[in-house]
């Protein structure tokens, strides 16, 4: 009987003994291959090398921007916060007696930790004394940055914590009726970033870093990062101004130095702080293919924010190496970084500083000055600021070779005096040269009339008499800018005594004539024009944002009546594009129909399509925009100042066909005051835009450049962009195109 | 020692003993050639024991081993406290040798003395007043008494003890073949076990369940009373399981304590394939069974083992979670070799107790067996995930001085039982026939 029992007992431990069994059979046998797997994952340590940035150089190889080789101070984040000497503190009195430790109470061990405090505290001090003397900063700077830090850390944990609340109370009332209280304290581990070491300096230099290195040996929550530091070396130039060339009353005979700063911003663009977005974007392990993506990103990297470090992020940034430690044997398998690939761009950065510095308000072109007035008296106080988009483009390639937006940032501005640039008016951080609609206005004349011509609307030798105003019976709609009551409602028709031809049309920039030509060409035609010439079309320049243009799109949707294709063709109406449109419209018709999409990236694949002018309306246009910019007749051929009237383009040797545009512009309202009164909001700007677009080249020469000036609410096109568009062509002059 | 005289006096006059009275011995002073003297060795070489010895001996080695895998990834000498465990392994030796030398019988007169020291040192680790010199809590459990070269767990030595105290209790009992007289043996195992429940340490305390039930098994108590009983307790125990689930969703913990929820939660996570909490309550076990996993079939080369087991995360390596360690190093294979050693001991154990005819040996070997078998059983069911994670050591493995010395204390009176040979004439003690039952 005794022994049955011990059977019985023997038997119970053996069913124990076969579960146990089971159990290990399961996690050995069956899920053992997995499981090595995530054993032996942890004896290798596998460290990503940062990427190397490719560089941006403009057409003549002048590096724009690279990745220079630089540190980081990485401080812990208990250092940053100061908790590091208490808990250093607590850790020494611990330690120094733990028995008597045990012993203590909560305020008893608070007694015996600010007994040792001191010492750290001192130590502490010391840190940021010696690390402000090597950085050779003020200390009040680096409390900032750690006040920054701190601030941003803590801002980022409670906002993580919320969500980590919120997300937990809804796993766990799922499927409850009552609910179940969570609180802060039990979601609230600590963040990554409060346990991880953040940049208190970056990109400081190897003899500052070696400094830093020796100060890093004595507190071990310092440390040292290689950090590439994106370095933009042409981003701030020089340029010598000949001011002999200016219009009379700024003219000099001097030479003035001028520093022109963010040269850089709007077409290379800027880094920022990483997203966790971009994290997503490029994960480690591609989720479709689960292969590694060495160009990954991580905490801490930097990625393009605008302009091309943006727009070829991809290209630019590169691989990064990949060390992997086998913890176990010591062995190191390194995959070498693969450096991001260089973006060449058309952009010749000198002329872009010239462009730039004439585009520069101080300099007296682009504020408003007496010579601007017309009749209807100054668009502005004198001397206030005017802001611009200059674009100058290779005729035979449709290379851009400078894009100049003013006003424009620097990427210190933006770091530090982010207020500085957050200004309506000024709107630094669009790029007016591509991303701005404008209204055209009359510098679409020329494409109009290539255009019916080569539909056959009119002939080389149709005239059109100008009228003064396009209806009879209407006298105040769809009138010649001639007839006003203030100039006698006179006309073109007066003017030469004969219905005008196309080139006179261009010349004197009669409305009637257009009007016409948009009446007879009819919505669907003047629309296809203008697409013909490349609106509604991307450029794809691969410099972030472009503004595609709008040929005949109306706000509410409408269809386009007839009297919307007579203003389409004076460049009013549902139309817009920007000063790059204008330019590339310009080089077609002197490429004869040719149209070439503009590009700046140098690789990018060049696009071309012949629109199919009739060669001879293309003649007739040029000449049109040669009269206008030489002959007496022509709108943007002088101006009339005090001291008498000059010639716009005076350059020698150089021979110009332009055409002024005088565009309306929707005024510039500011904020409702008090955000909600009826009183109207304030008018910050008000006028129409000044445009002057042009073609260049050498006298008896076929024309190599087009000029696109865009000067906001600077009024007549001819007065405030004329002598803007003539100093670009000395600036080209002055780098050798001309 | 070699002769009868030695023997405790109740061995000759027991109610159990059934035989011809010493009286015979009177009859015959001077030796009868036609009565065949029979004369009996008392000891035996001839035991069960050595299965028991040679388990444990294996087992320590073992241990050794295993703990040296964990000093880091340098192999080749014996580590700090590898060599230290084989020092507690030698001293062990020389203990069990000790403990093997009385008559086993000879303990029935100590047991009060015994259970009263056990019980002092349990109350003494709970008192507060004790200086944390002796007496140092560690994550809030008062169980260790520091005396000087090591630090020893009394609850330990009241596993022993308790032991020889019920054995001592039931050996010529049959009352507790009715269900009052579950009541005595309950509540000897009650004392020792609240105490160790203040401490706390709840995976010993519950070892005294198993002690317990199966001795009453062995000693003859009815199965029907104590599988009611044992429904009963189960029921109880899933009240208070359940309970202690649903009230810990809405963060309240009045049967348990917070981290023992956790720890079932991280069993129930693992069956359900939920591994949100991988690195939080169920970090530890999540260690060990991929360690385990890692070990496959036939386990890895000391060097590579070394590797894994040092870079993994695992907490009490060489302790609470050897098992682990063994298991990467031989693989299923070792496993199912450990456990093998493991059934020898436990077998050993309980042929010597049928071996034996004395109820208090008997009962003394079934206790000690029930013992190591649970705490194996609950060891490596926690290590491989089927149980809670409890503060419970693998016997003769886990690295552990006073838990080693035990070990061999209760191998010494296991031998003691085992070398004594039974006299012919004794009725086999617990072979209750029916009639006596009711």
């Amino acid at each position: 009987m005794f022994i049955r029992r011990l059977l019985l007992l023997g038997g119970a431990f053996a069913i124990g003994l076969g579960a146990l069994l089971i159990q290990a059979c399961r996690l050995t046998v069956v899920q053992g291959p997995d499981l090595l797997d995530d054993a032996e994952a942890r004896l290798l340590r596998d460290r990503w090398t940062p990427t190397v940035r490719g560089r941006v150089l403009d057409r003549k190889g002048r590096i724009l921007a690279y990745d220079r080789p630089a540190f980081d101070v990485m401080i812990e984040y208990p250092l940053i916060t100061g908790e590091w000497a208490y808990s250093a503190a607590a850790e020494e009195a611990r330690e120094a007696d733990p028995e008597q430790w045990g012993t203590l109470d909560k305020t008893q061990r608070d007694e015996l930790i600010r007994s040792y405090l001191p010492e750290y505290e001192r130590r502490e001090a010391y840190l940021w004394a010696n690390l402000a003397v090597i950085l050779d900063i003020p200390v009040e700077d680096l409390e900032q940055r750690r006040d920054e830090i701190e601030q941003t850390v803590e801002r980022m944990a409670e906002v993580v914590w919320n969500a980590r609340l919120r997300q937990r109370r809804a796993e766990l009332n799922r499927d409850r009726e009552q609910a179940v209280e969570v609180t802060l304290a039990d979601v609230a581990q600590p963040l990554r970033e409060q346990t991880e070491p953040h940049a208190i300096a970056v990109g400081i230099d190897e003899e500052t870093a070696f400094a830093v290195r020796r100060l890093a040996a004595q507190f071990d929550g310092v440390s040292l990062a290689q950090g590439g530091w994106r370095d933009y070396p042409y981003d701030s130039i020089t340029v010598d101004i000949d001011r002999s060339t200016f219009p009379p009353p700024i003219r000099a005979d001097a030479v003035e130095s001028r520093t022109v700063s963010g040269v850089t911003s709007h077409v290379v663009g800027r880094m920022r702080k990483l997203f966790r977005e971009d994290v997503e974007t490029r994960p480690r392990i591609n989720p479709d293919t689960g292969e590694t993506d060495r160009g990954h990103y991580r905490h801490g990297d930097r990625v393009g924010a605008s302009g091309v470090e943006s727009a070829l992020e991809g290209s630019l940034r590169g691989l990064r190496g990949h060390i992997i430690t086998h913890r176990d044997t010591g062995k190191e398998e390194v995959i070498a970084p693969v450096p991001g690939t260089d973006a060449r761009l058309t952009l010749d950065i000198m002329l872009q500083a010239r462009v730039q510095a004439v585009l520069s308000p101080d300099l007296g072109l682009a504020q408003v000055q007496d010579w601007h007035a017309t009749r209807a008296g100054l668009p502005a106080p004198l001397g206030t600021e005017l802001n611009a988009a200059a674009v100058v483009l290779d005729v035979d390639t449709g290379e851009i070779l400078a894009m100049v937006s003013t006003p424009t940032y620097t990427r210190e501005q933006l770091q530090e005096d982010f207020q500085s640039i957050n200004d309506p008016v000024a709107v630094p951080l669009v790029n007016r040269a591509v991303a701005r609609p404008y209204m055209p206005g009359s510098i679409v004349k020329p494409l109009m009339l290539a255009g019916a011509l080569t539909d056959g609307m009119i002939h080389l030798d149709t005239g059109i008499e100008c009228t003064g105003h396009y209806y009879p019976e209407h006298n105040n709609r769809f009138r010649c800018w001639i007839y006003r009551p203030y100039y006698g409602n006179t006309t073109h028709h007066e003017q030469f005594g004969r219905p005008l031809l196309g080139d006179e049309a261009i010349c004197v920039s009669c409305n009637i004539f257009f009007y016409t030509l948009g009446n007879q060409l009819g919505p669907d035609g003047v629309v296809r024009w203008y697409k013909r010439f490349g609106m509604e079309e991307p450029f794809d320049l691969g410099i972030g944002a472009e503004y595609h243009g709008n040929a005949g799109r109306k706000v509410n949707g409408d269809p386009l009546y007839i009297g919307d294709a007579m203003l389409m063709a004076i460049g009013q109406g549902p139309v817009a594009w920007t000063p790059l449109h204008a330019a590339d419209s310009y080089a077609t018709l002197a490429r004869g129909g040719l149209r070439v999409t503009p590009r700046i990236l140098a690789d990018a694949p060049p696009r071309a399509r012949d629109l199919h002018l009739d060669p001879e309306s293309v003649d007739l246009a040029m000449r049109g925009l040669k009269l206008a910019a030489n002959d007496e007749l022509g709108t943007g051929s002088s101006i009339a100042y005090a001291s008498g009237s000059e010639p716009i383009f005076d350059v020698p040797g150089v021979e110009v066909w332009g055409k002024t545009g005088t565009a309306t512009a929707v005024s510039l309202l500011g904020e409702d005051p008090d955000g909600d009164g009826p009183e109207p909001r304030p008018v910050l700007r008000k006028g129409d835009h000044s445009w002057y677009v042009v073609l260049a080249g050498r006298e008896g020469l076929q024309p190599r450049y087009a000029i696109a000036v865009i000067i906001e609410y600077g009024g007549s096109g001819g007065r405030v962009a004329g002598p803007v568009t003539e100093q670009i062509i000395y600036a080209l002059v002055a780098e050798g195109y001309l | 020692m070699s002769d009868a005289k030695t023997l405790p006096p109740e061995h000759q006059s027991g109610p159990s003993q059934d035989g011809p009275p010493p009286a015979a011995k009177k009859a015959t002073p001077t030796p009868d050639p036609t009565l065949r003297t029979v004369k009996r060795k008392p000891l035996t070489l001839a035991h069960a024991g050595w299965l028991v010895v040679g388990a444990t001996l294996i087992l320590v080695a073992i241990g050794v081993y295993c703990i040296s895998i964990t000093s880091g990834l340098e192999g080749g000498r014996l580590s700090g406290t590898a060599l230290r465990q084989a020092v507690f392994a030698c001293l062990g030796l020389a203990v069990a040798i000790v403990a093997m030398i009385p008559h086993y019988r000879r303990l029935i007169h100590y047991v009060v003395p015994l259970a009263v020291i056990v019980v002092a040192m349990l109350i003494f680790l709970l008192i507060p007043f004790v200086p944390e010199a002796i007496v140092r809590p560690r994550n809030g459990a008062r169980r260790w008494i520091d005396i000087g070269i090591t630090e020893f767990q009394p609850s330990e030595v009241a596993k022993v003890v308790y032991v020889l105290v019920t054995a001592a209790y039931l050996r010529y009992r049959h009352n507790h073949r009715s269900i009052r007289g579950l009541v005595g043996p309950s509540l000897i195992a009650f004392v020792p076990m609240a105490l160790i429940l203040v401490e706390p340490d709840l995976g010993t305390a519950l070892l005294f369940i198993p002690a317990l039930i199966a001795m009453l098994i062995a000693a003859g108590a009815r199965l029907s009373h104590l599988i009611s009983a044992g429904v009963l307790s189960l029921a109880f125990g899933t009240v208070v399981l359940v309970t202690s689930l649903v009230l810990a969703q809405q963060d309240s913990y009045p049967l348990m304590r917070p981290h023992q929820v956790e720890r079932v939660q991280a069993v129930m996570d693992r069956f359900k394939g939920d591994d949100r909490f991988d690195h939080e309550r169920g970090f530890q076990g999540e260690q060990a069974t991929t360690l385990i996993g890692a070990g496959g079939i036939a386990g890895h080369p000391e060097a590579k083992s070394r590797a894994l087991v040092y870079f993994s995360s695992l907490p009490e390596r060489h302790n609470d979670m050897i098992f682990a360690v063994f298991a990467n190093r031989f693989g299923m294979l070792g496993i199912v070799g450990l456990l093998a050693v493991y059934a020898a001991w436990i077998g050993g154990a309980l042929a010597i107790a049928g071996g034996c005819k004395d109820p208090f040996g008997r009962l003394v070997c079934v206790g000690f067996a029930a013992i190591v078998a649970t705490q194996m059983g609950v060891n490596i069911g926690m290590t491989v995930g089927l149980l809670p994670i409890t503060g419970m050591t693998l016997p003769f493995v886990s690295y552990g001085g006073s838990s080693l010395l035990i070990g061999f204390v209760m191998v010494g009176l296991i031998c003691n039982i085992a070398i004594r040979r039974p006299q012919y004439l004794w009725r086999r003690s617990f072979e209750f026939d029916d009639e006596l039952a009711r």
